[in-house]
């Protein structure tokens, strides 16, 4: 293995299994310019180390708590409210429940039709002939009370000038 | 924090006691703030961040995985948070001093030149990718182990040295340079 092959794992000594740092240990031990890579490295490290030590603390931890734990209590409080259920899933509860109810008005429609429909099918003849006469009669006394609503215009017998300004009056 | 301890605090906090929960914040909460601040330098964004990562954590404590640590964890939430911030332009500008016991003034020389380093180095880090700065903050910063460092970046081995490799590189040179030009003085 050449000097390229190794440049990565320079880098990442400690993060090497054992077998890889025998591997790289081999090749520093005969290559120079590895070598001195490997310590400007490991001074950079050091550094970095030194750094990491710092302890970074929140200014105010006690602070930093008692903000979490009131958060986490707002979360709580606002669990309980619709609102927290997300638009989409109220917009589908919202549908579904307007699908049902025009579901069950279709349903309750189509019974009270095909009821109907079984009542007219159950009709006899005789039905029929009194459902016609009462029909006709029906008409037939529309038609007698339209006479008489008519009688007092005159012209019986041919249809003049006056008798239809006389219906037209009437009707309006 | 024990693991069996822990799991059974994540295991009552997870049915809803404050109390355990409390506990979980105490013991992590460090750590949180230390990552945030690593990536934003500003107490009162991380102090942000730290909050809302622990909302998160409590509000996905039934999703919990017994594999993962608490800490694991959390250095995933407040890391994505981070980056988030990061990406949304919240971010200030550098480099104000980060509160925290090695960061009181101090005329001591050898303090100073530890402040400028630090300095130097948050620079430098702001010049790396996001996954290159995550990975250099969570392993050569808070010395989180390979293992963690992959679970909490949800990485390959393979990934994530590649992404630690280029990061310590730049470091390296930026460092250097540094010196170089320090030197003369």
């Amino acid at each position: 293995m050449g000097c390229k092959e190794f440049e990565q794992n320079i880098y990442l000594y400690e993060e090497l299994s054992t077998s890889e740092r025998e591997l790289l240990d081999a090749h520093l031990a005969t290559c120079a310019s590895c070598a001195v890579a490997f310590d400007e490295i490991n001074e950079a490290q050091r550094v970095i180390k030194k750094l990491a030590t710092d302890e970074i603390v929140p200014p105010n931890a006690a602070r930093l708590t008692s903000d979490v734990m009131s958060k986490i209590a707002d979360e709580r409080s606002d669990g309980n409210s619709i609102f927290t259920v997300p638009f989409w899933a109220r917009a589908r509860v919202a549908l579904t429940a307007v699908s049902v109810v025009l579901l069950v008005s279709f349903a309750v429609e189509f019974l009270r039709d095909s009821a109907q429909l079984r009542n007219i099918q159950a009709l006899t003849a005789d039905h029929w002939v009194v459902l016609n006469s009462k029909i006709f009669r029906d008409n037939f006394s529309q038609g007698k009370v339209r006479h008489s609503l008519f009688a007092d215009c005159g012209g019986r017998f041919g249809v003049s000038q006056g008798y239809l300004e006389c219906v037209r009056g009437k009707l309006k | 924090m024990d693991q069996a301890i822990e799991l059974n605090l994540v295991r009552k906090s997870a049915e809803g006691d404050h109390q355990a929960f409390r506990q979980l914040v105490e013991a992590h909460q460090h750590l949180a703030y230390s990552i945030a601040f690593r990536f934003t330098q500003d107490e009162n964004e991380s102090e942000d961040i730290v909050q809302e990562a622990f909302v998160k954590l409590w509000k996905n404590l039934p999703k919990y995985k017994v594999e993962f640590r608490v800490k694991t964890w959390l250095s995933k939430m407040v890391t994505n948070l981070c980056l988030d911030h990061l990406k949304s332009g919240r971010k200030k500008n550098l480099v104000s001093e980060g509160r925290g016991k090695g960061n009181e003034p101090s005329i001591d020389e050898d303090k100073l030149e530890h402040e400028e380093l630090k300095s130097i180095v948050v620079r430098l880090a702001e010049q790396l990718t996001e996954k290159q700065k995550a990975v250099f903050v969570l392993r050569d910063l808070e010395q989180l182990t390979p293992e963690e460092v992959c679970q909490a970046l949800q990485m390959s081995a393979g990934n994530m040295k590649s992404n630690l490799y280029y990061a310590r590189l730049k470091i390296k040179e930026g460092l250097q340079k540094f010196y170089s030009v320090k030197k003369p003085e």
